[in-house]
């Protein structure tokens, strides 16, 4: 069997069965003679929004040598593994003439590079958007191509900024230049969609015993319906039959599960909905990313922090305002300080989704050496809503395809779009341009 | 059936009735008004009626005829008409023949197909069954509806989807009763409804709801909240006050009782005080259950700065209006005076684009919990189910037997329980504990196809007309999801067992008992609900633009004052003709105001009197106008269908395909809704429905379409007069009701058909008709009243009966 760049599809021996079950790479699904394995490079975005204190930021010199600053500090044992971009724009979230409405152009250009139509009625316009252009080349290898989070409830109706549909900042993918894609918001939601119904709370002897107690159960209950359907008139037995067709779709369905031996169990339990801090509400959307890539559900996905113009409030580090207002701090020093902690305190958040990234093995890896992670916004001063030298943090090895560990200032006017097709350039989808982009962006695999 | 007619029709009519065969009595009639389009050759709309023979040969066929004739419908008004006294007697014929015929027709109770429980009737079930009051069936799949209701055994299905959450509800189920409910992690619920846009109100308003409650500024949300416990409620706000205006105080209800107030400030940006985002939570007890969330702000109006003239104005210091007179340009050569001229010119247009005195809402509200959860050790609920100890001899006999006695609503044989009990003694063996071991049994019993439907047997005894009565415990099953949709409690079981549940007099007084009983509002809100579309108002959405007073807020209280209204109705035992004219009803001051009736003021229900307003009975009540009107304007078709099918039985067929849409930008413009519909009837095969639905509806145009009162549609004053297809006139809507009300038998006999059909779990077949028309005229002697009706329906014999079982070979 000559195994080609796609090795035998893990999903091979799992066809026919209705439960959401995966496997993680086996030993025995490794190409016979190659080496080296070729586990699929996953790429993902965190988006975080109104903006950062660029003076906490950007470390003042480059190379690998470069000093962590306050922002970045949380990120300290990943220096080796993140770069951090400065000097990339998105000159199509300006306003070119269309007067207010940066927050929805930032959060409708990030990912496409597009500058949105102004409107806040039905007829909305953007463009398509890195992550699904990647999710559009990887559809039917994975059984979801794309996953998009978010942890700020999407606004529904009418406009959100000065003229602009609240679609533009509900979402930051777009499949389609009139098709966003709305991120869910409940775990519990991604959580079923991922995995289904089950219960991974008890340890396997537990799992066992309450699987053969369920088993039980169905052969006591189908027993009694056959006695039944036996004393009843037709219409009566109809319905039973229903039933007992129903408990022997469930057993076969236990059954199955039951000889699969190397069962994927995802490390928690499911979710009740969303959780009461934010913290812990990150931390679940991230560990429901690292799983999804981790069982290979899907290899893309978008996560936001908070919708462009969030009012989120951040009590447990000591801010109380709201972000939005504080982020056009007007240069006043106590305001900036606020912001600064809230910058903080989201790298220390995706400090923690490396390090879940970083200890999870993969192939002869660990997901992060196999993935693309992207951090950073389209604004960066909130105050005065400006789209150049955006904050940007690249982590990941692209399996060997990036070189990180350094601080790469680019020249002036370099669109963030290029950094966008060196990922797909990376991820074997050659595109000519995306949005306003010019080229690949350089220096991402040299030294 | 000779009532109402003059001598010279009646006379006509005994001619008839002197042979029951079609040839010698109708046939003339029928040779010269039917058989030219009606005949074998041609079968004008598929019926021929010259080959008939008599009417209990096809009687679905004869009623038809009998009802387009008695509507006018037929012959089409192209054809000449036959004088109105032959039509008359030709009606009272057929009618008379079909009477005859049922009457004839054996007895027949007809027979329910096993039913599962529904959503409502699981979760009632299982709180009754176990006292846990959450809702596993909440995360079931919807229950499919036949007849108009969701609990027709034929229509209910099953699902391996269902059978798997069945599986999974009563592991929770039994988990929770053992060892108490799972402890619930703190999650977030949040309502956030979408945008609003305010009237721009530069000034202050002195007379103005001053609880906010009912101000479009408020936030109402039905949340459900999990568990008893403390709840962060986090209330966030939009908007703008000018510079200088005070804290807001933001006033917190639950339930229509204010429980907090919470004060608001935020910077100024320069031009006004920026609201986006400012938010303030406090932390309260809430209890478990759907709960009326609402905010708003209070004293709206106040605090302001002075120059908006509202009531207390503010005391912080107002900054001074920023100059703008540097951005005039001033003309060269200006005088003095054009200068002034044109700064007092900037001044006004600033002054209007000033931030308008009511521009701050609630934007969203969210309530994360719960927190503090009193730990019960279930005590009460093991203690109901756990009723020995372990160590006590055959203690998981016990326990089992008297759990399945209730869940399956009969006794239970030694041998049926011995697959229960031999699942307790093998799971023992594998080393579960007694708890655990006997908790797999209970499991499994909620499991069974005994629990989850309604199978119902019948007493031993020899046939009777086609049927038997059906066993005591069939019949309290039967009594306790009819009124209760839950499980029947202890009385009814031990009268079942006792054999005496079948007795008149104690089946009525349990009836009565049992409409008292608080479980009764399930009638309220399944029956009714369902009868008279309430559960539509939940997903109906008016056009904001043109009904931008209608809210969540709004929408509850037209639920409300329906569900009130019924309520009445059944805790006074009042005559369900009520329903057509009672000239009261139930109102908050939202909806008072809503109607325009003075003199209601706070959040609670009261009886209010109708008297002097054009209102009365459900038919004018918001919540039946507005889900038989569409989002952007009334329509007499669905509201003349809604009262056809609703109050009068008569269901309309379906529009015929490819009817082209109504011209909607015309509307109100071109001509009144009722002149662009008059043009769509010309045509005779339209006619033939819309001649019913129409007239009827039109009677109902006053009302907009979520239930104001107006007098214009558009630019053009609404006519509200209509005629009946038998030729009755009226003018307006209290007219129409006054001949509604005269079709007292009718309504009736509608009423009893759709509140059998609820109480059976079966769509009503033609030998049930003669079971409504008996119960509709026995509770005629009784006034009408709503208890006669249950006990009749209670008493009649598709409910105590069942027909045989066909031969099983």
């Amino acid at each position: 069997m000559i195994i080609t760049g796609k090795h035998l599809h893990r999903r091979t021996f799992l066809r026919g069965i209705g439960a959401a079950i995966a496997l993680p790479m086996l030993d025995a699904m490794q190409p016979a003679f190659a080496a080296v394995t070729e586990p699929p490079v996953r790429l993902a975005f965190t988006y975080i929004p109104n903006g950062v204190t660029m003076k906490a930021w950007k470390p003042a010199t480059t190379g690998a040598d470069y000093e962590l600053t306050r922002i970045l500090q949380p990120l300290e044992r990943f220096r080796n593994d993140l770069f951090v971009l400065s000097g990339l724009d998105h000159h199509n979230a300006e306003s070119l003439g269309d007067g207010g409405g940066d927050h929805a152009r930032a959060g409708a250009c990030y990912l496409t590079g597009v500058h949105p139509k102004k409107t806040a009625g039905a007829d909305i316009q953007s463009g398509i958007s890195v992550d699904q252009i990647a999710a559009k080349a990887l559809d039917s290898t994975t059984r979801l191509s794309s996953l998009e989070l978010g942890c700020e409830d999407s606004r529904t109706v009418g406009g959100c900024d000065s003229g602009y549909s609240c679609a533009y900042t509900n979402s930051i993918s777009w499949r389609a230049p009139q098709t966003p894609m709305p991120p869910e918001t409940n775990p519990r939601v991604v959580f079923e969609r991922l995995f289904g119904d089950q219960d991974f709370t008890l340890t396997p002897e537990a799992r066992a015993r309450k699987a053969a107690q369920r088993k039980s159960i169905l052969d006591l209950v189908n027993n009694r319906a056959q006695r039944l359907a036996q004393d009843l008139g037709p219409a009566d037995r109809h319905k039973v039959d229903e039933y007992l067709t129903g408990i022997r779709e469930l057993e076969q369905r236990i059954a199955l599960a039951e000889k699969d031996q190397h069962q994927f169990t995802p490390d928690m339990e499911t979710p009740a909905g969303i959780p009461a801090a934010f913290s812990d509400y990150v931390k679940m959307m991230y560990d429901l990313q690292v799983l999804a890539f981790q069982s290979d559900a899907t290899r893309v996905s978008t996560m936001l922090f908070g919708r462009e113009a969030s009012v989120r409030t951040y009590g447990e580090i000591g801010v109380s305002d709201p972000h939005h207002p504080i982020s056009h701090h007007r240069n006043m020093p106590e305001t900036i300080e606020k912001i600064t902690k809230i910058n903080t305190y989201h790298t220390s958040l995706f400090a923690y989704f490396l390090e879940k990234l970083r200890s999870t093995k993969d192939g002869d890896g660990s997901l992060l050496d196999h993935s693309m992670i992207v951090y950073g916004g389209a604004i960066c001063d909130g105050n005065s809503h400006s789209h150049w030298d955006l904050p940007v943090l690249l982590a990941g090895r692209g399996d060997g395809q990036l070189k990180p560990g350094r601080h790469i200032a680019y020249p002036k006017g370099t669109p963030m779009t290029n950094l966008y097709l060196s990922l797909l350039e990376r991820m074997n989808v050659k595109m000519d341009r995306l949005g306003d982009s010019t080229g690949q962006l350089e220096f991402l695999t040299e030294l | 059936m000779l009532d109402g007619m003059d001598t010279r029709t009646a006379l006509t009519v005994l001619a008839f009735m002197s042979s029951s065969a079609v040839g010698a009595t109708v046939q003339p009639f029928l040779a010269k008004n039917c058989y030219a389009c009606h005949n074998d050759q041609l079968k004008t709309a598929d019926v021929s009626l010259s080959s008939l023979k008599s009417v209990s040969d096809n009687p679905d066929l004869w009623e038809k005829v009998a009802t387009k004739l008695r509507d006018g419908t037929m012959p089409p008004k192209a054809m000449p008409r036959p004088p109105q006294a032959e039509t008359d007697a030709v009606v009272s014929w057929i009618k008379a023949e079909l009477s005859r015929a049922e009457l004839a027709s054996k007895p027949d109770p007809g027979r329910v197909t096993a039913r599962r429980l529904n959503r409502t009737e699981y979760n009632n079930t299982i709180r009754d069954l176990t006292g846990i009051a959450f809702r596993p069936a909440d995360d079931f799949p919807q229950d499919d509806s036949g007849y108009g209701f969701d609990n027709i055994g034929d229509v209910l299905s099953m699902s391996p989807v269902l059978l798997e959450k069945y599986l999974k509800a009563a592991s929770t189920v039994i988990r929770a009763a053992t060892y108490g409910p799972d402890k619930l992690k703190p999650t977030v619920l949040r309502s956030q409804p979408p945008g609003r846009e305010f009237p721009l109100i530069p000034k202050a308003l002195t007379d103005y709801d001053l609880t906010g409650l009912s101000m479009p500024n408020a936030l109402h949300a039905t949340m459900r909240f999990p568990a008893d416990g403390d709840y962060d409620v986090r209330i966030a706000l939009e908007g703008r006050r000018p510079n200088g205006s005070e804290p807001l105080h933001i006033g917190f209800w639950i339930d229509g009782t204010q429980t907090a107030t919470l004060e608001i400030d935020a910077p100024s940006d320069g031009g006004s005080i920026d609201l986006f985002g400012a938010q303030k939570n406090i932390r309260t007890h809430i209890s478990a259950g759907d709960h009326w969330i609402a905010a708003s702000l209070l004293k709206l109006y106040e605090g302001l700065p002075p120059s908006y003239a509202g009531p207390n104005p503010t005391k912080r210091p107002v900054p001074p209006p920023p100059d703008f007179s540097r951005f005039l340009k001033i003309p060269e050569g200006a005088t003095p005076k054009e200068i002034d001229d044109l700064k007092r010119k900037q001044s006004e247009r600033i002054e209007l684009n000033k931030v308008p005195a009511n521009r701050v809402w609630v934007h969203w509200l969210e309530a994360t919990g719960p927190f503090n959860v009193p730990i019960n050790p279930a005590a009460e609920t093991r203690k109901k189910i756990f009723i020995c100890a372990e160590s006590e001899q055959g203690c998981d006999r016990k326990i089992v037997s008297q759990f399945a006695r209730k869940a399956f609503r009969r006794p239970v044989s030694a041998q049926e329980l011995r697959p229960y009990l031999d699942l307790v003694a093998s799971e023992r063996k594998s080393g579960s504990s007694f708890d655990e071991a006997v908790g797999a049994a209970l499991q499994a019993v909620l499991v069974s196809p005994d629990f989850l439907f309604r199978i119902e047997h019948v007493e031993k005894a020899p046939a009777i007309n086609g049927g038997s009565p059906i066993d005591q415990y069939s019949l309290a099953s039967r009594l306790s999801y009819f009124l209760w949709s839950s499980m029947p409690d202890e009385a009814l079981l031990r009268s079942a067992e006792q054999h005496t549940l079948r007795n008149p007099q104690v089946l009525e007084a349990q009836v009565h008992r049992m409409l008292k009983d608080k479980r009764a509002h399930t009638l309220v809100e399944n029956f009714a609900g369902q009868w008279l579309e309430l559960r539509r108002l939940e997903s109906v959405s008016p056009d904001r633009e043109k009904f931008p007073e209608f809210d969540d807020y709004l929408r509850m209280s037209m639920r409300q004052e329906t569900e009130a209204f019924f309520q009445n109705l059944i805790d006074n035992d009042l005559s369900v003709l009520e329903l057509l004219d009672a000239k009261y009803t139930f109102l908050n001051q939202k909806l008072a105001e809503f109607y325009g009736i003075p003199g209601v003021q706070g959040a609670e229900f009261r009886k209010v009197d109708l008297a002097g307003t054009p209102r009365a009975g459900v038919m004018t009540q918001a919540s039946i106008l507005t889900v038989s009107s569409y989002a952007t304007r009334t329509s007499p078709v669905l509201r003349g269908k809604w009262i056809l099918e609703n109050l009068l039985n008569e269901p309309i067929p379906p529009p015929p395909p490819d009817v082209p849409a109504l011209d909607e930008a015309k509307i109100g413009a071109a001509g009144s809704m009722r002149h662009q519909m008059e043009e769509h009837r010309t045509n005779p095969v339209c006619a033939s429905c819309h001649s019913k639905m129409d007239p009827l509806g039109f009677g109902f145009e006053n009302f907009n379409a979520i239930g104001q009162w107006r007098t214009k549609d558009g630019n053009f004053p609404i006519d509200a007069s209509g005629t009946l297809p038998d030729g009755r006139v009226f003018q307006g809507p209290s007219e129409l009701e006054t001949l509604l009300r005269k079709d007292k038998s009718a309504f009736a006999e509608c009423v009893t058909d759709k509140l059998l059909t609820y109480a059976l779990g079966r769509g009503l077949e033609r030998y049930d008709k003669r079971t409504v028309h008996d119960i509709a005229k026995k509770i005629e002697a009784d006034d009408y009243r709503f208890s006669k009706l249950v006990i009749e329906i209670v008493n009649s014999l598709p409910f105590q009966m069942r027909r045989g079982e066909p031969n099983k070979t």
